[in-house]
């Protein structure tokens, strides 16, 4: 698989770490349903068959967090940004 | 005590000739400049202004190097530099914090690399055995940058000029590992350490 | 050297250099240009191999990687490799090659009586027979299985050639130089884009070295050369020869293994034996040619029954025939041509018999003019011979006729080379059109021509060839002029294949698996029908041959039985690798002490310099203890290092742990959110141990974080964890915090950092320093952090301690790291320092009862290691929230005490669970377990760390550490975890 990093260009997935779905925003602590909201956050995942955000990490690159579309059933990747450009 | 700390760069009796050719197709040689994290802290603009007015370094924008006067900075990611300047007098660090002000975080980081240059005809093949990434002339020319891994190590490559010639910037607890991997990759065209 | 069975002419062949070989130990010769399989023809050797089940004597059946039969051991020694195809094996001299799977020798073969059991190995006769009683599988079974049956030996011993891995990029990729993929490649190239062209031969030509076509108005092989020549000429081609593709991947990423050094006696000078490429390609041509098919009837494995495009690949490229009285089975027009090119060289053809009753007269009419027999709408039934084939039974209109032949070549049609179309999940079609599987969906950027695409005809090759080259390139943006195609006549390929003869010896599907059709019949009877039930059933199409002469007729048998059509019964899915790669070219030169990059401290010859001992932590060498002249053991060693630390001063390298500087407005604020408890309210100059969460509330990794400076920090994290720490850090601020001021970046490389601990470490760093930097109690007092240079050199200073003693931690930057270790020494050296490693360390930290990776590991909370109080309640933090949930604050919770031996004799073991004294070892009374122990040379006794259910409420108890694995079962005190200074006086003093 080879992940277009919107810094370094398309490079091998041996460069990049997954963190898995971006489940993202992160809760807001200080809500009253913050426990349920952090649960979710923390654990629950769609998963899924077909395109699927990702967090990876350019760690052997440019340690950009991307934020990533792969579709799950033919590992094409729709999209690739820097997750600090649509943060949250 | 008059103690002095004496200087041993990373690479230091790692790299040997190797002649198997009459003239060996890549050279190498440690260099070891004065180098330094940079990190932009807001505006990039901001940054290439000072950048600019301090040092006269044009900044190229994307994964390139920006250079000028003894000073290169080479993309190591969308807001970060490793700036490099030959040793002298002037501390690197203090002057690129002086230069830059509040637009950009400097880190000292003169023994955090091992700083290899490396040329001639057969370089690119000898990169082909450990680079995932594309060299070809077409891809990748003098000013370009790439931060990636080579055999596994995480290094970032530049080129120099087009003979070709590169730089490669290696975490300095890696120096012998990539060295290893250069001695053996390079064997069969020749090495010559300069 | 006598070759009987060489042709007087032809072959492309360097006939004036002779090269020597040996097969089972007999000298033969053979020349350059030769495969093992054609010099060992040439040499009147045809039955090379038993098979795999039956031990049947088996010969030489096609000319390629395909080869199911051929198999055989080369090399001997350290080199020695197992299953080779002799078929692709290039000649070199002094080669050795042995037959496998027989004993003493392929024509007398001690296990062909496996023969007479035949009926106890049909298909599925491993899951039937070998059931009970299960002990017997592993003891009786299995190994009596592995001796009789499989294939050849390995060496067991160390290779000792190397590999490489290299990584190439292209516009376009093509696979296979026959006319399909040379065209694609030249009509590629011209346009200027890059071309990589890969070819597993060793000469480049495909089909066309094997048949006497005319491009162009010249013999196909000098136009082969002609267009190898410009290739070579042009500066973006690259040809690989020897080289497999042997896998797709994701994103235009292709696996190819190149046979480097395969065909020399070893390796030359600094070159691999193989090579691995990993090929990224924008696009891919797919020219890989077809492989033909068998026909099912009996005695179809006999030596000298051979594809008939085989034959014709021995007799026009290699001058050789396995045999003189030559019959054919054909269902196709393409094997009359084979017959045509054998009779034009001169040898003798007994009969060609076709199954169709209709043959178009210009097909048949150079034999028939030449005398030879021809009968169509007749088969052949059965072969016969032993060892090899000595006549065969064609039956004609219910009538049995015999012959008397040695080889039978027969031709079934071609089956179009699918197999790296499919790596990615694209299903193959049966066409009806032309008899076979085509490709279905294809990979990306992938396009599949010639006769991989089911189009056999030359012209149309190479036509195709030349549109997909010009085509896919200008899709890239590389344009050209369009170019004449190559001149060729649309040779004749009609074919009708007949899958199955009724017969009455035995009918191989698969000859590399022993599998008849038969074993299809019982598979079918006993319901495992689909098509992946049916391969891993009988075992069809499996090994270093991956069905590729078996995997469609198997299916078409199958579908016969079930009433089902071709398109129906599908083919099984095939995977990479489409050719057998070595385990060997997959490690490359990741192997040994090299399978992983070992990183050295700046300090790291000193220490060897000095005794010691090194243990890996992570990726990094450390030195774990220093043994001095007269120590003995590492015990010895440690204890004294432990001690000397206790009462003098000890010096340990501490550069491995991980070291963040982070800088900006907000370095407070973030660090406050990342950490549990508060950074922010640091005063510049001091240090703060840190806890740092997951957001899951679990532990993630502790340090101590020092402020150099209103917006400058520096934090430390445990060696293992430094990578993880900064990748949670950037991904707090890219992803969580962008908007924070925060610049962070490692420093672990840049600085050289020694802790310098004990009662004199002082006096060391005051003897050290002298008046570069005041290290008075007054002046740089307990947690204390400074910066300062020392000549040009700056120098970091910590008033930090992980053992308990009075301590400090000096940093220097790494390239000047070997020096102050020097200097360190020579400074201590009045007060009687000493180097210690980290066995000392884990000594110390254990005594002062800090925790560290034992107890950091991803199932505690922070309560759990009594560090709940560093909980701030004023802000938020990562983990803050989940950190609060029940299951986490249970306080039935195991926590972190200390445990001694109620007789100090005793040894403790780390991993021993918790049980109460009187309490049954089950997993309902287990309290916990013991993280870390050591021999405390404090203490006098042994002492650990442990997590128990209530333990800070539980001081003073006993209980059992209980520890089967080990047999251990002691019983045990439990304790303050802090063995040693409990009011923290020495770090202050």
């Amino acid at each position: 698989m080879r992940i277009p990093c919107p810094f370094c260009g398309p490079r091998d997935v041996s460069e990049f770490v997954t963190l898995g779905e971006a489940t993202g925003p992160r809760p807001d602590p200080a809500a009253p349903d913050a426990a349920e909201k952090f649960f979710a956050y923390a654990y629950l995942r769609s998963n899924p068959a077909g395109p699927s955000e990702e967090h990876w990490y350019h760690a052997l690159g440019c340690r950009s967090w991307l934020k990533v579309v792969r579709d799950t059933r033919t590992h094409e990747i729709e999209s690739a940004a820097l997750a600090r450009e649509g943060a949250r | 005590m008059s103690e002095v700390l004496t200087f041993r760069s990373p690479c230091a009796g790692a790299l040997k000739d190797i002649g198997v050719a009459a003239t060996p197709g890549v050279s190498v040689r440690e260099r070891s400049p004065q180098i330094a994290t940079v990190i932009a802290r807001g505006a990039i603009a901001d940054f290439a202004a000072r950048l600019k007015a301090s040092f006269g370094v044009q900044w190229v924008e994307g994964s390139k190097v920006s250079s000028g006067g003894g000073l290169v900075l080479v993309a190591t990611g969308p807001r970060a530099w490793l700036a490099l300047r030959d040793a002298g007098s002037e501390n690197l660090a203090t002057s690129l914090g002086e230069g830059l002000g509040e637009t950009a975080a400097v880190i000292e980081q003169s023994s955090g690399y091992a700083v290899l240059r490396i040329a001639g005809e057969k370089a690119r093949a000898t990169f082909e055995k450990g680079l995932g990434i594309d060299l070809h002339p077409r891809a990748f020319a003098p000013g370009d940058a790439a931060s990636t891994s080579c055999a596994h190590l995480n290094v970032v490559i530049w080129q120099v000029d087009g003979a070709p010639t590169y730089d490669v910037a290696v975490p300095r607890s890696f120096a012998a590992a990539f060295c290893h991997w250069l001695m053996e990759s390079v064997a069969e065209f020749g090495l010559k350490v300069l | 050297m006598s070759k009987p069975m060489r042709l007087s002419n032809g072959g492309l062949l360097d006939r004036r250099r002779e090269i020597t070989f040996t097969f089972d130990g007999k000298p033969y010769a053979g020349h350059p240009g030769d495969t093992l399989a054609s010099a060992l023809m040439a040499n009147g050797v045809n039955l090379v191999g038993r098979s795999f089940k039956y031990h049947r004597p088996r010969g030489i059946f096609t000319a390629g990687p395909e080869e199911p039969n051929a198999l055989v051991t080369l090399r001997n020694g350290s080199r020695r490799e197992p299953n080779t195809k002799a078929t692709t094996v290039e000649l070199f001299d002094r080669l050795v090659a042995t037959s496998q799977n027989c004993w003493p020798s392929p024509r007398l073969d001690v296990l062909s009586v496996n023969q007479l059991f035949a009926p106890l190995f049909v298909g599925g006769f491993y899951y039937k027979t070998f059931m009970w009683p299960a002990s017997f599988w592993e003891k009786v079974y299995e190994p009596a299985i592995r001796r009789a049956a499989g294939l050849g030996m390995v060496s067991r011993l160390p290779d000792p050639d190397h590999y490489e891995h290299a990584t190439a990029y292209c516009d376009v990729l093509v696979v296979g130089s026959g006319p399909a993929g040379l065209s694609a490649a030249l009509a590629a190239a011209r346009t200027g884009a890059r071309v990589i062209i890969c070819e597993e031969d060793f000469r480049l030509g495909g089909r066309l070295l094997s048949e006497p076509h005319e491009i162009d108005s010249m013999p196909a092989i000098d136009w082969v050369a002609r267009v190898e020549a410009e290739l070579t000429s042009l500066p973006e081609v690259r040809i690989f020869r020897r080289t497999s593709v042997f896998g797709v991947y994701d994103g235009g990423t292709y696996g190819a293994l190149e046979r480097v050094s395969d065909h020399l006696p070893q390796p030359g000078l600094h070159q691999p034996r193989q090579r691995l490429w990993q090929i990224v390609a924008r696009r891919t041509i797919n020219a890989m040619g077809a492989i033909e098919r068998p026909i099912v009837f009996g005695g179809n494995d006999k030596p000298g029954v051979i594809l008939a495009s085989a034959l014709r690949t021995y007799v026009n490229r290699f001058a050789t025939a396995p045999g003189r009285k030559i019959a054919f089975f054909v269902t196709s027009d393409d094997g009359w041509l084979t017959a045509q090119d054998v009779l034009k060289a001169g040898l003798p053809i007994e009969i060609v018999v076709d199954a169709r009753a209709h043959v178009a007269d210009a097909l048949t009419r150079p034999l028939s003019r030449a005398g030879v027999r021809v009968l169509l709408d007749a088969v052949v039934s059965d072969a016969h011979g032993r060892p090899g084939l000595k006549h065969i039974e064609v039956r004609k209109d219910d009538k049995i006729l015999q012959f008397e032949v040695d080889v039978l070549a027969v031709s079934n049609g071609y089956n179009p080379q699918v197999g790296l179309t499919t790596h990615l999940g694209g299903k193959p079609v049966w066409s009806e059109e032309c008899g076979a599987f085509v490709p279905g969906e294809l990979p990306p950027g992938m396009q599949s021509i010639g006769a991989a695409a089911g189009d056999f005809a030359l012209a149309a090759c190479l036509r195709a060839g030349m549109q997909a080259g010009r085509t896919l390139a200008s899709d890239l943006g590389f344009a050209s002029a369009p170019a004449a195609v190559p001149r060729a006549d649309d040779e004749p390929c009609a074919v009708s294949p007949v899958w199955y003869v009724e017969h009455r010896g035995k009918a191989f599907v698969d000859q590399q698996n022993d599998v008849t059709a038969k074993d299809v019949a019982i598979a079918n009877r006993e319901g495992f029908r689909a098509v992946e039930h049916l391969k891993r059933y009988t075992t069809l199409g499996m090994a270093t041959e991956q069905g590729k002469t078996s995997s469609v007729t198997g299916q078409a048998l199958m579908a016969h039985l079930t009433g089902r059509t071709m398109h129906q019964a599908g083919t099984t899915r095939f995977r990479p690798p489409h050719v057998p790669v070595a385990i060997g070219a997959f490690a490359g030169p990741h192997v040994g002490k090299h399978f992983k990059a070992t990183r050295y401290c700046a300090g790291h010859d000193w220490a060897l310099e000095n005794g010691a001992t090194m243990i890996e932590a992570g990726q990094w060498l450390r030195p774990r203890w220093f043994t001095k002249p007269g120590e003995t053991d590492w015990f010895e060693s440690v204890t004294r290092e432990v001690k000397t630390v206790r009462a003098a001063v000890g010096i340990c390298d501490v550069s491995s742990l991980g070291k963040i500087e982070i800088h900006g407005r907000d370095a407070g604020a973030f660090l406050d959110r990342v950490y549990v408890n508060m950074f922010s309210t640091l005063p510049v100059g001091k240090a703060r141990y840190g806890l740092m969460l997951r957001e899951d509330g679990i532990v993630l990794d502790d340090g101590t974080t020092a402020r150099l400076g209103p917006e400058q920090y520096v934090m430390s994290t445990t060696t293992g964890n430094a990578g993880k720490v900064m990748q949670h850090l950037e991904f707090c601020h890219q992803v969580l915090w962008p908007e924070l001021d925060v610049a962070m970046a490692s420093v672990t490389e840049q600085w050289t950092q020694y802790a310098v601990a004990g009662p004199k470490s002082r006096k060391v760093l005051e003897t050290l320093l002298g008046d570069r930097f005041d290290v008075s109690n007054e002046a740089f007092p307990f947690l204390a952090c400074a910066e300062f240079f020392w000549g040009d050199v700056p120098v970091r200073l910590y008033r930090i301690s992980f053992s308990g003693e009075l301590a400090y931690e000096i940093a220097v930057p790494a390239n000047y790291g070997d020096s102050l270790i020097r200097a360190l020494m020579r400074a201590g050296a009045e007060f009687g320092a000493v180097p210690y490693g980290s066995e000392a360390l884990g000594v110390l930290r254990i005594e002062k009862g800090h925790v560290s990776v034992p107890e950091l590991n991803g199932q505690t909370t922070a309560a759990d290691l009594g560090l709940g109080k560093m909980l701030s309640k004023k802000k938020d933090f990562i983990g803050r929230v989940l950190a609060e949930r029940p299951a986490l604050t249970d306080p039935d919770r195991p926590s972190l005490v200390g445990f001694k031996p109620v007789d100090p004799g005793q040894r403790l073991r780390s991993g021993a669970h918790f049980l109460a004294i009187e309490a049954a070892a089950t997993a309902e009374n287990d309290e916990g377990y013991m993280t870390s122990v050591t021999y405390s040379p404090h203490a006098g006794c042994w002492v650990g760390l442990g997590l128990l259910k209530h333990g800070a409420a539980r001081i003073g108890e006993y209980v059992r550490a209980y520890d089967p694995v080990r047999e251990g079962d002691v019983e045990v005190e439990v304790v303050s975890p802090i063995f040693v200074d409990p009011e923290g006086k020495w770090l202050h003093e």
